[in-house]
């Protein structure tokens, strides 16, 4: 019972270390987007542990240019992917030495997921952060 | 002074938890496995407030409404104020729920309008939008001085995106920190309405039918939202979904096809083209009945 009331006193601690923690990588995800990106106000933000996936769909309109970023606090320990709706991979950061950031050129519109998992090589859990911004 | 607090609160906290994850140690090895699914638990849905949505820690994502309004700019159509909220109508919203969606319906009027050059209407909507933060507990999000700072930038329509752009990431982020997923979602939701009522408004008079197209390409972005907002037993997004029924009904109809081709990378540059084709199908019947279905739906945002 002292034990159960223990772990979630942590749990609570632990989510509020986890908050401050995506604070500061959302924050330090902002240098990968200078002037010339727009960013699409929002925060994909999820806390990782182990071999967990992040993923979600996001809409790329056709003649415009994207730049996602992906950021944990720690360097190249990210790896995002960009599938398309058949789940074909349009793009691996795994395969650009875990590049924490890639700009795409979208000829098309398509509905496009997104993928964030930790390179275990890395770390083991912290939050995933990402950013999209665009250019017309 | 305050960032110095939360240092040391955080780091107390991890001090705290090595303490209590030694104390642990000996316990069985049933106890540990749960503290590792505890420790693996999203940490948004750890938080009991009374009106938090449980999106099941999903991650979601809607066009920019900026994106929109820009791409409403380049099929070349002509402003019409009619389109936007009228600023007056912020005296109706007295609930967290309206205030939520159209603090993103009024970012949405804001990308519009300001795109447009319509300066001193622009300013009266970042005014309101100013006034629902206030209403939200979310002035501490942005410095005082980003109204002064838009109005001496108001002729710069970049700088003006882009710190609008800004202030809907922080505060998104800000929600995402305080696990307040619901009223980032409305936010998100009445954002993408507005942009919605917006193209379907405006897709007769463009000849080109881009609009339309643009239209048609959004159905699994509001078929995505309708799922996330049904899983919430609110009240008032129960309410809200319902009326998002015709609309997903009437998106139904658009067929949208697609072929894959191989994108190009260009590791130097670190770019990748993608060159995929996407063919949308949408009839102006159908755009007909999305204009309805949206306007419908946005009167009940708005009104």
């Amino acid at each position: 019972m002292k034990t159960r009331a223990l772990l979630l006193f942590a749990t609570i601690l632990f989510a509020n270390y986890a908050y401050s923690q995506c604070d500061e990588v959302a924050r330090s995800s902002e240098k990968y987007f200078d002037k010339e990106y727009v960013s699409d106000g929002q925060t994909y933000r999820a806390l990782l542990v182990d071999d967990q996936v992040a993923e979600f769909t996001t809409l790329f309109f056709g003649g415009s240019t994207y730049r996602l970023s992906a950021n944990t606090g720690t360097e190249k320990g990210i790896v995002f992917t960009v599938r398309d709706q058949n789940r074909n991979v349009l793009f691996s950061s795994s395969d650009f030495e875990n590049a924490p950031y890639w700009d795409f050129v979208v000829e098309n519109t398509l509905d496009c997921t997104i993928e964030a998992h930790l390179d275990p090589a890395v770390q083991n859990s912290g939050c995933a952060v990402i950013l999209i911004g665009f250019k017309e | 002074m305050s960032k110095n607090i939360s240092y040391l609160i955080n780091t107390l906290a991890v001090l705290i938890l090595v303490v209590i994850f030694v104390q642990c140690s000996d316990d069985s090895h049933q106890d540990k496995e749960k503290a590792k699914d505890v420790e693996a638990v999203d940490v948004s849905n750890h938080t009991a407030k009374s009106n938090i949505l449980n999106f099941d820690g999903e991650l979601f994502s809607v066009p920019s409404p900026i994106q929109s309004a820009s791409l409403i700019k380049k099929s070349g159509l002509d402003y019409n104020a009619d389109l936007v909220n009228n600023v007056a109508n912020i005296d109706n919203y007295n609930s967290a729920f309206k205030q939520s969606l159209n603090l993103g319906v009024y970012g949405a009027d804001f990308a519009y309008i300001s795109f447009y050059g319509q300066d001193q209407a622009s300013l009266k909507y970042m005014k309101n939008i100013r006034e629902l933060m206030e209403e939200l507990d979310l002035s501490s999000v942005v410095d005082k001085n980003i109204s002064q700072r838009m109005s001496d930038n108001i002729d710069n329509q970049d700088s003006l995106m882009a710190m609008s752009s800004s202030l809907f990431r922080k505060i998104d982020n800000y929600l995402k920190n305080s696990d307040r997923l619901d009223v980032s979602v409305l936010i998100l939701t009445g954002g993408f309405i507005e942009s919605l009522y917006f193209s379907s408004n405006l897709a007769k008079l463009d000849k080109s039918g881009a609009i339309a197209s643009l239209i048609g390409q959004e159905k699994q972005t509001f078929i995505t939202l309708v799922h996330l907002l049904s899983k919430s037993d609110d009240q008032n997004i129960s309410s809200l979904v319902e009326k998002m029924k015709g609309l997903e009904a009437a998106f139904e109809q658009v067929t949208i096809s697609y072929e894959f081709a191989r994108p190009v990378t260009d590791p130097i540059k670190k770019t990748t083209r993608i060159t995929s084709k996407t063919k949308v199908e949408i009839s102006d019947k159908t755009v007909d009945e999305i204009l309805l279905n949206t306007a419908s739906l946005r009167t009940f945002i708005t009104e």
